[in-house]
Order: C-alpha cells, then sequence, then structure tokens
C-alpha cells in the first residue's frame, strides 16, 4: 500500500493546473494534475489514498458529474471543488455527494492547503477504517456457524446462563465457545465485539 | 428594299416647262415608272407648300426659280424642309455648281440633258437610299448623344499611331471633367492620374493591349487645381492586320458622388458592426472577467509558492525561479486577454489582409472560452491541413463566428439535452475552390423549418430578448467579403451555419 497520499488536481486551465500542483509541491504534497474529468476518470483507480481538488465548469465533464461518477463507483474519496462563481444548487448538489469542500475563486493559496491537508487526513482516516473493516469481515468469516449464532446473543446482552438455555447446551460449552470467539475475532471485550459486527454489517447500528 | 416597291413621290421644282416636260418623259420611260408620281412646281415658295403639306422621297431642283436664284434655293429649301433628298439640277457647265450643292447637303446633281432614264431613276433612288442612311445615322448619334449626356459620360478617341486624343463635348459637365476635352494627347491625359493609382493604370492599360481585351479601371484623377475625382474608365483598342493597336476609343465617368455615398454607406456599415461588437462584448464582459481570474489566479499561486519559500527561510530553488518565470508568463497571458477584447471592441478602420483560419478560429474561441467552460462544452474543431489563407478582416470575422457559436450555445443550453456537441469545421469550400468554408455545428432543437426563410432578416428572431440583428449583420460582413453566410438544419438535429471566405481579392485573375 502506498502510504503518500495524493492530491488528485483536475483543472481544464492549464495555467492553473500548473500553479495548483506547484503549490502542492511546495506545501511538500504528492500532486497529479489532469487537464478534463475526462482524463481524471479514465485514469481512476478504486480506494486510493488522497483528495481530489476538482474545477467546476470545464469544457466537456463538469466538477459534478466527475463527483456523481466517483460516488456511483463507491469511492468516497474527499473531494474540494473549486470555483468562480458556486451557486447554492451547486453547493447543494456537492454536499449531497458527501465529503466535500467548497471554495470559491479566489481563494488564499494557504486557505486552500489547509483544505487539501484536512482532506487528505480524511482520507487516511477513510482508508484505515476500510483497512479494519476488510480485516474484522476476514475474521467473521472464520466464524463456525456455532459461533456466529453465538456471537448475536452476546452482542444482544444475554448472559452464559440464558445463553445456555437459548441454546440448550451447557453453560461450560458456552464459555468455552466464547472463549474461541473472542479469540477468533481478537474482541477485547463484548462491546468491542459488538462494534465489530455493526462495522461489518452483521447488526443494524442502531441496536 | 422597300423604296423599290413604295412608290417614289417625286417633286420638280423647274421653271423651265421644257425642262420639265423632258424630265417627265425620261420618268415615264424609265423602269418602273409605275410607281413614279411626280408633282411639278415653277417657284420654290409654291415647292416648299406643298412639300409641308404632303409627303415626298425627293425634290429634284432647279437652282434658278422665279422666286429664288443659286445656292440660296438649295438653302431655304434645305432650312424649312428637313431630311428631304435633294438632287440638284444644273446646267451643261455647271458641274462646279453641283458638287458644291452635294457639299452644302444635296444628295446629288445631275446635269440636264445629260442623263437617260435609266440614270436619273438610279439617282433617284440612291438619293433616297442616302438620305435615309444619312437620317437613320443621325438619329443613331442623337440617341447616343442623350444616352452620353444622360450617364454624365465622357468620351475619347485615342489614335495610337499619332497619339492625339479627341475628347467628347459635353457642355452640361461639371468644371472638372469637362477639362478632359481640353487634353489632346493621351500621355497628358495619364498625368492628370492620381500616383497612387498610376502605375495600376498603366499595367491595366497594358494589359488590356497586351490580351487584346477591354481596358477598364477605377482611378482617381487630380486636377492641377488640385480637385481629386473619381473616375471609372472603359476602353476599347482596335488593332491593325498585324495585331498591332491603333486606336483606343473609351468613356469616362465621374464616380466622385458615388464613391462618396459609398463611403458614407459603407462607414455607417462600419459603425452598426462596431455597435454590434459592443453589445456583443456587453454580453460576454462578466465571462471574460472570469477567463481573466485564471491567469490571475495562478498568479496568486505562483507568488504563494514563493512567499511559502521564502517564509520557510529557504535559499532561491529550483521551483523559486520556475514560479517566478511562470507568473511572467500568466501575466502575458493576462495582457493578452485584455488585448484581445481592447481590439474586439476598438474602433479601428476595417482592415483585410490575408488571414489564417486557424488563428481566426483559435481568437474566437479564446473569446469564448468562458462560455465553453461555462456550459462544459468542449468544440470538436475540424480544420482542414494546408488550408491557405483567407483575405478578411480578422476582427470583423471573429464578430461573426463568436455570434454563430454563442447562438449555438444558446441553442443547445435552452435545449437541456443531453447531447450537446459543438463542432467547427473549416476547408476548401467544395462548391467554389476559390473560397475557404467555415462552419459552425450544433445539435440543438434546431430553428424552425417556418423561420428558416426570415432567419437572416432585420429584427427577426425567435429569442425573449435580443434585437434580431445579429445575424443580419453577420451576413452583411461575410458578403462584404465576397462571401456567402448561410445556414441549413442538419439531418441529424441542430443548425449548421456555413461561412465562406475568398483566398484573394474577389475579380482579381
Amino acid at each position: 500500500m502506498n502510504t503518500q497520499p495524493t492530491v488528485y488536481i483536475v483543472d481544464d486551465d492549464p495555467g492553473m493546473c500548473a500553479s495548483l500542483r506547484m503549490v502542492m509541491e511546495a506545501a511538500e504534497l504528492k500532486a497529479q494534475t489532469y487537464g478534463s474529468g475526462e482524463d481524471f476518470l479514465d485514469d481512476w483507480k478504486a480506494n486510493r489514498l488522497g483528495c481530489v481538488v476538482l474545477d467546476l465548469r470545464m469544457r466537456g465533464i463538469g466538477g459534478i458529474e466527475v463527483m456523481q461518477r466517483l460516488r456511483a463507483q463507491n469511492d468516497e474519496m474527499p473531494v474540494i471543488i473549486i470555483s468562480g462563481h458556486v451557486d447554492v444548487v451547486t453547493a447543494v448538489r456537492g454536499v449531497k455527494l458527501g465529503a466535500i469542500d467548497i471554495l470559491q475563486k479566489p481563494f488564499r493559496t494557504s486557505e486552500l492547503v489547509a483544505h487539501v491537508r484536512h482532506m487528505l487526513e480524511l482520507s487516511i482516516e477513510q482508508h484505515g477504517r476500510r483497512e479494519e473493516l476488510i480485516d474484522i469481515r476476514e475474521r467473521m468469516n472464520r466464524l463456525t456457524a456455532r459461533e456466529a449464532d453465538l456471537l448475536r446473543l452476546v452482542v444482544a446482552g444475554l448472559s452464559n446462563k440464558q445463553i445456555a438455555v437459548e441454546m440448550g447446551i451447557s453453560i461450560k460449552t458456552v464459555a468455552n465457545h466464547r472463549a474461541n470467539l473472542m479469540e477468533k475475532t481478537h474482541a477485547l471485550n463484548a462491546a468491542d465485539l459488538a462494534r465489530m459486527s455493526v462495522i461489518a454489517g452483521i447488526l443494524p447500528d442502531h441496536v | 428594299m422597300p423604296t423599290t416597291r413604295c412608290p417614289i413621290r417625286v417633286l420638280l421644282l423647274e421653271d423651265n416647262s421644257a425642262d420639265a416636260a423632258l424630265l417627265r418623259a425620261l420618268l415615264a420611260e424609265s423602269p418602273g415608272a409605275s410607281s413614279i408620281t411626280l408633282h411639278v412646281e415653277r417657284r420654290l415658295s409654291d415647292g416648299i407648300s406643298r412639300l409641308q403639306e404632303s409627303r415626298f422621297d425627293v425634290v429634284l431642283l432647279d437652282l434658278g426659280l422665279p422666286d429664288s436664284q443659286g445656292m440660296e434655293t438649295l438653302r431655304q429649301l434645305k432650312a424649312q424642309i428637313h431630311g428631304i433628298a435633294i438632287v440638284v439640277l444644273t446646267g451643261l457647265a455647271d458641274e462646279a455648281i453641283g458638287l458644291e450643292a452635294v457639299h452644302r447637303g444635296a444628295q446629288d446633281f445631275l446635269v440636264k440633258g445629260e442623263v437617260d432614264a435609266r440614270v436619273l431613276i438610279r439617282i433617284i433612288r440612291y438619293a433616297i437610299e442616302r438620305q435615309q442612311a444619312q437620317r437613320s445615322l443621325q438619329e443613331s448619334q442623337d440617341r447616343l448623344a442623350l444616352a452620353i449626356d444622360v450617364a454624365d459620360l465622357r468620351t475619347w478617341d485615342w489614335d495610337l499611331q499619332t497619339g492625339k486624343v479627341v475628347g467628347s463635348y459635353c457642355p452640361t459637365g461639371d468644371a472638372a471633367t469637362s477639362r478632359l476635352d481640353r487634353v489632346t494627347d493621351f500621355s497628358s491625359f495619364f498625368s492628370y492620374v492620381h500616383t497612387d493609382d498610376r502605375e495600376e493604370n498603366n499595367k491595366k492599360i497594358a494589359d488590356a493591349m497586351e490580351n487584346q481585351r477591354d481596358y477598364q479601371n477605377e482611378m482617381r484623377i487630380v486636377w492641377p487645381d488640385g480637385t481629386t475625382r473619381w473616375v471609372q474608365v472603359k476602353g476599347r483598342f482596335f488593332y491593325n492586320g498585324h495585331r498591332k493597336p491603333i486606336r483606343m476609343i473609351g468613356a469616362l465617368v465621374d464616380l466622385t458622388e458615388h464613391k462618396r455615398a459609398e463611403e458614407a454607406m459603407k462607414r455607417h456599415a462600419d459603425e452598426v458592426m462596431h455597435l454590434a461588437r459592443v453589445s456583443l462584448m456587453g454580453q460576454m464582459a462578466s465571462g471574460l472577467a472570469h477567463e481573466l481570474n485564471q491567469p490571475l489566479g495562478a498568479i496568486v499561486n505562483y507568488a504563494s509558492v514563493v512567499l511559502m519559500q521564502l517564509e520557510a527561510g529557504k535559499a532561491p530553488a529550483p521551483i523559486t525561479m520556475q514560479a517566478i518565470q511562470e507568473v511572467i508568463k500568466e501575466t502575458r497571458r493576462a495582457g493578452s486577454i485584455i488585448s484581445r477584447l481592447r481590439s474586439f471592441v476598438s474602433k479601428q478602420d476595417p482592415r483585410r489582409g490575408m488571414t489564417s483560419v486557424r488563428q481566426l478560429l483559435e481568437e474566437t474561441l479564446h473569446l469564448l472560452a468562458f462560455e465553453l467552460r461555462h456550459q462544459q462544452i468542449r468544440p470538436a474543431v475540424n480544420l482542414a491541413d494546408d488550408l491557405p489563407l483567407v483575405l478578411a478582416d480578422a476582427i470583423q470575422i471573429e464578430q461573426v463566428l463568436i455570434n454563430l457559436i454563442y447562438n449555438a450555445l444558446e441553442a443547445m443550453d435552452g435545449a437541456n439535452s443531453p447531447v450537446r456537441n459543438l463542432s467547427v469545421e473549416a476547408g476548401i469550400d467544395p462548391e467554389n475552390t476559390t473560397h475557404a468554408f467555415i462552419s459552425v455545428i450544433d445539435s440543438g432543437p434546431g430553428v424552425e423549418p417556418e423561420h428558416m426563410r426570415k432567419l437572416f432578416d432585420a429584427f427577426f428572431t425567435t429569442k425573449k430578448t435580443g434585437l434580431g440583428m445579429g445575424l443580419n449583420i453577420c451576413r452583411t460582413i461575410v458578403e462584404s467579403h465576397g462571401g456567402r453566410l448561410t445556414a441549413r438544419r442538419n439531418p441529424t438535429g441542430g443548425m449548421c451555419f456555413t461561412l465562406t471566405l475568398p483566398f484573394k481579392e474577389v475579380g482579381d485573375p
């Protein structure tokens, strides 16, 4: 996994594009530029670490449409939209597409860099969550049918005694299974197990 | 010939009855005598009265009559009766008088007692023929004179062998061109040609002479008093058997007033075009302001990079240098946007020159950069390779292209259609290879078929706002360049506007 996040700059004005890249490099951030929405989407790969600095108005595919296509592919990469003028409708559409910042031109360069840094942190965080999710799912997948049943009862808050009655086995057997479950899932305690279950989608998060 | 069949009416003015009887007898025995009627009068006054009352074809006139003698008789008859053929009768020794009579307008003369019937009738018939030929020549000269007068023409006849020129006399002409009448040799005429026009005029004359073509030119003439007149000249050479030009006749018309009116019209048209351009710029102003923000934004970014470097206390690095260079580049870009804008609205005189179509399109798309970006349209530009330069006023043609592209963008914006294609094509006009074509093609809803014919009319518009002058002015501009502006509906929807521009001056060989 490449650990250094990248700022993907998409602007059809070559001067803007090149100057933003230099700003990022001066701020010691890795940057990559695209002269159009199409070029960016052509080069797109899932789950990359970084954020997109996207011009709203471009010849061809515009900023909002680029975002829509990213989200349609379940890419939650944070986006900063920059534009000469942002109307409310566009702003709302952008916000609805999530993880978004809107900067109106002219903006201070330092302001942009601050936003970019924030978005990159967000991306790293997202990335961390995604890694954890994959991890948890992997662990959950290793559970036997019995252990999975036990898991649901444990996170439902039942005591070993109640579980023994529910499953028609002895308390001792419940305790054994429970120890295995905790070991396989690397859960610290019942609460941690519940959190993992929510992340893995085994439990609805309102329980 | 009609005269041989129609009856010939002869009036004989003769006081000598014996001579009269002799002529009557001669006529009676001449061939075709049945178609000849003869009336005799003894006195000139009676003859004149007779001629005023009824039509005669010929008068046989004895110069010695009771009431008039000698040449005076002929003079009086001619003065009172126009256009009649006169044959003078003379005595044996009077041949000299007969010749003088012919010189003074008689068609012929005959010596009494020396003619037979055959000669007499021939003299009479020829006299009538000549009289008629003379009359029709006179009539055509009268008509020509009238035409020349009405058209305010001056004519000349240049004998290339002697160098002498005969100019037309035109008493109603204005002072300036009637000076031509005083020009008696061609080199002095050419010394009046405006020095700027002289070389071209000489070329045209030489060219006409060499290629046996009519000479034609529009030029300025400066008279010694300093007055300058625009004249149009047209001349034709006549050649001898060795194809050597020996004579040139020509006509000249004073175009000065016409030119003045034309120039006033042109100034007026230029004014309208300029106003249309200013109004177009008004529509584009906010877009251009945004466009200016692009290089300005980039400049801020580069300057910030330098500032960051300085704040961090770093020594000047390649990136610092590069940032500064980029600042200069972007500043130039901002400058070029402004100068493009300035030249577009500036009120300079229209200037035609050899212009690159590619450059025209690039400049146009630069001016429309914001609109294109705003509507998220990337025009497909399809330009034929090696397209020759066209003769055009770049600013005016950009104005036309901006109008056409603007219309296309507007059409597609309103359509809200998912497919919004704009393409610009250029190449050699397949229908007229002396011209280049530029087409602006959109994928909008297109113009309603019933509106197609009115599309270029002044004040015709289908827009909610708009004067309906855009396309009308565009067509005026293109046609003033010697090109055409046409519109058609694409088979696949949308419109295609095509303008053509000549590769060189229209009318050049």
